[in-house]
């Protein structure tokens, strides 16, 4: 659990986070949203301590964050940066284990190559990739590896500083769907993302954090934020987004991943139908069926069943 | 000019240990360089005002030439490697530290503030990722540093360390393009090579680095070895250390004073440096009694020790002024001085002087409407050279062609020109049978030679002075311009030589 208090920072007499306080639930995934000048990355750089805020405290599960201790909290953790955060002179496994080496970590060649061929794995990146150099691979490619290195630390935390936005939208998406996948396998790690993509927001929060001028406008669900703004400033951000869309789409990717082998399952009911596509009870997937009816949907998956089978 | 295959045979062995002594000296400086200011760069890299400080006085030594500094450091570490090696590691410094500084401080602030996020410890981040991405640009300096203290390692033969500049210097000196060339083409041809060398290893992984290493320590490690054999060993008989100025006539000299001292004294141990360097250096060296005794000449100490502005008369008045100099002002003995001068001269080919009965500078004036003169440019404009030979004798060649020194001989056998200048001692007034014309109304100032020492140093060893008085009034200027001819035209050893005249003229 993340914890700030009363957290303030200005430049030279412009107060760029003013007095806010926000509470991170452990195996969230938080988005702060904001316009550029919101003060976002200041916020997520005082929460890793790279910045010292002028006044309030930070708690990391009840225990305050000092100057000292965040080097070693940011070293146990992961980070996710906009791009070329990988070091060019390193192949991508080394890229991947810099931080276990720099805690000194033994692991040998072979252990390594094990679990950097899993992390491949889970951020879906092949495995041959590991003994290239970082220019060699994709914008894409290299944020996987960014991801898979934030993974590769065993972290609680990652923090993720516009992961995505340098990257062309086909595929941000992929990277969006990743990212919501491993937050579904990695229920013990708290994610704290920053954007200034309010769609993206919606798609992969759980809770959004809005931030204008370094003040905190509403923190709550994707639902709360679209249903019920708090202030004129949100229901203006937020105005015109339609979730319906992004969450149906969303949904199709998770079902077209029902593995369509020697037998076609028949759904007959919505619980079943959870259970072959592997969503939790939890996930803001289902935000989908109360804002939208289970009718649309449920049809709609027919829909895509009965065309998916066609092809099959 | 002898074939390059007979001068292989002369100098080859000379050649390797120059080389070899050239290769020591620059790894050394390189490697003491590279320990001085890479790890000063990584500790200022944070620091840009100290940095900066750095920077500035590394441009400043690189500014000062390389001969001033080598000057400079005389009166306080002395000669030989010492001053040669701080030199060219005060050189070698700058490329080094400007380019590690760089390096470090021109990383991409994407993958600083990434070393930030992920919590790398600042060690850690060193080591791993910030010097690795700024090796290309260390490398780089330290190829820069290579190759301009190869290159300036040349001057180290002036102080007596010896390297390839013993050949440019001899070359120089005793009027020779070949040695001139071998010196400077090989010094070049190193330089080239170690670039390339260089190159190879930006390529390469680090295996090779070690490899590289550990060739640079057993370099260096030789090196300080033989410096350490080398010492001067703390005997209760100390040696007695004779050196000479780099050519051939202070290498026989210093053989007779050698020759003469051990027939005095058997017991005497004698040690002779020659081609140790020029007049200061060598000064310098007997004043901070690292030598003990070197042949100077009295109106050398007149005009370059002792600034004087007095014109003495005569040679015996030139060298009673300089004997009383030296004695006052550095308390040292100027013993007695040898026949012959080795001043500037007029020389014209034998026949001609037959043939137009000339004796004496003078006789020329009658004929300087016929004659075309090759000067050197020194002679030409110095005012004890050409000038003083106006002023004397009235003397105006309507003709004059000023070229180098190695030119001017052929020019005179090849009738281009008639009248040149020469040193009246030079071999190659036997070599191309000339005569030097006589200078009766002393247009040219006098350079009678004869060794010098600490006052000190004689009193303790009356015998070294009783031997070396015996060269007292002997060698004249054709006997002198024989043995160097020997030397440097038959190649003949300058022990030999010594001895030859020694025993002919019954001194041993």
């Amino acid at each position: 659990m993340i914890q700030l208090q009363h957290i303030k920072k200005s430049y030279e007499h412009h107060v760029v986070i003013q007095d806010l306080s926000l509470e991170i639930k452990n195996g969230e995934l938080l988005v702060i949203v904001g316009q550029s000048g919101s003060g976002k990355t200041t916020l997520l750089n005082m929460m890793s301590g790279i910045i010292t805020p002028e006044s309030g405290e930070i708690f990391y599960n009840q225990q305050k964050l000092t100057m000292e201790d965040a080097e070693q909290l940011r070293l146990k953790s992961g980070y996710v940066l906009q791009s070329s955060s990988l070091f060019p002179h390193l192949t991508v496994l080394e890229n991947l284990f810099i931080q276990p080496r720099a805690r000194q970590e033994k692991w040998t060649k072979e252990e390594q190559m094990e679990k950097g061929k899993e992390l491949c794995q889970q951020v879906q990146l092949d495995p041959s990739c590991l003994t290239q150099y970082p220019k060699e691979l994709s914008g894409g490619q290299q944020q996987r590896v960014s991801i898979a290195r934030a993974l590769a630390n065993q972290p609680q935390f990652i923090l993720l500083d516009e992961p995505f936005s340098a990257l062309d939208p086909f595929i941000r998406k992929q990277l969006q769907d990743l990212l919501l996948e491993l937050h579904k396998t990695h229920l013990d790690i708290t994610f704290v993302m920053v954007t200034h993509d309010m769609e993206e927001a919606l798609k992969l929060g759980d809770r959004i954090a809005v931030l204008h001028e370094g003040k905190l406008e509403q923190v709550g669900s994707p639902k709360e934020i679209i249903d019920q703004p708090k202030t004129a400033f949100v229901e203006e951000l937020f105005a015109g987004k339609n979730l319906d869309a992004f969450w149906f789409r969303t949904f199709l990717t998770t079902i077209s991943k029902i593995s369509v082998k020697d037998e076609m399952p028949v759904i007959q009911n919505f619980s079943q139908l959870l259970e072959l596509t592997k969503v939790r009870k939890d996930d803001p997937i289902l935000f989908q069926f109360n804002h939208c009816g289970y009718q649309t949907t449920f049809s709609a998956i027919l829909q895509f069943i009965s065309k998916e089978l066609r092809q099959w | 000019m002898v074939s390059w295959k007979e001068l292989w045979i002369e100098e080859g062995s000379t050649w390797i240990q120059s080389l070899e002594q050239h290769i020591l000296l620059s790894l050394g400086a390189l490697l003491i360089a590279f320990c001085i200011a890479f790890p000063l760069a990584i500790a200022v890299r944070k620091h840009p005002k100290v940095a900066n400080i750095f920077l500035q006085l590394a441009n400043i030594v690189q500014t000062i030439p390389s001969l001033a500094i080598l000057g400079l450091l005389i009166p306080l570490v002395g000669i030989g490697s010492v001053p040669a090696l701080i030199t060219l590691v005060l050189y070698a410094i700058l490329p080094i530290f400007q380019n590690t500084y760089t390096g470090l401080t021109t990383i991409d602030p994407s993958y600083q503030f990434t070393i930030k996020a992920l919590g790398l410890p600042s060690r850690f981040a060193l080591w791993k990722i910030e010097l690795p991405m700024a090796w290309p640009m260390v490398l780089s300096g330290v190829k820069i540093s290579l190759v301009m203290i190869i290159g300036t390692a040349t001057l180290a033969a002036l102080v007596g360390a010896g390297g390839l500049g013993t050949f440019i210097v001899q070359g120089i000196d005793s009027n020779n393009n070949q040695l001139l060339l071998i010196g400077a083409i090989s010094a070049a041809v190193l330089a080239l090579l170690f670039s390339f060398f260089f190159s190879l290893l930006e390529k390469g992984k680090k295996k090779r680095w070690l490899g590289i290493l550990g060739i640079l320590v057993l370099f260096l490690g030789s090196f300080f070895g033989t410096m350490w054999q080398n010492r001067p060993e703390a005997k209760e008989e100390k040696p007695i250390i004779i050196a000479g100025k780099l050519g051939s006539e202070p290498s026989i000299l210093i053989e007779m004073y050698k020759q003469l001292i051990e027939q005095e004294d058997p017991k005497a141990e004698v040690i002779l440096k020659p081609n140790f360097g020029k007049t200061m250096f060598l000064f310098n060296a007997l004043e901070k009694e690292q030598i003990d005794i070197y042949p100077e000449f009295s109106g050398t100490l007149l005009k370059s020790i002792l600034k004087s502005k007095e014109i003495p008369k005569t040679e015996k008045e030139t060298y009673e002024l300089a004997k009383k100099g030296v004695q006052q002002k550095y308390h040292m003995d100027y013993l007695s001085p040898m026949k012959y001068q080795n001043t500037y001269g007029i020389a014209v080919e034998k026949n001609f002087a037959k043939q137009h009965h000339l004796e004496n500078i003078g006789d020329l004036v009658s004929l300087e409407n016929q004659c075309i003169a090759g000067f050197d440019s020194d002679f030409d404009h110095q005012p004890d050279g050409y000038p003083s030979v106006q002023k004397v004798y009235g003397l105006n060649f309507p003709q004059i062609k000023v070229m180098d020194p190695s030119l001017k001989y052929k020019a005179l056998i090849n009738h281009n020109v008639n009248v040149i200048d020469v040193f009246t001692t030079d071999a190659w007034i036997e070599q191309y049978h000339l005569a030097v014309l006589k200078d009766n109304q002393h247009a040219f100032s006098f350079y009678q030679g004869a060794p010098l020492m600490r006052d000190d140093f004689a009193k303790d060893h009356p015998k070294v002075v009783k031997a070396l008085n015996r060269l007292g009034g002997k060698i004249t200027e054709k006997e002198m311009q024989k043995m160097n001819y020997q030397v440097i035209v038959q190649k003949k050893d300058p022990a030999v030589v010594a001895k030859n005249y020694l025993q002919s003229h019954h001194l041993i």
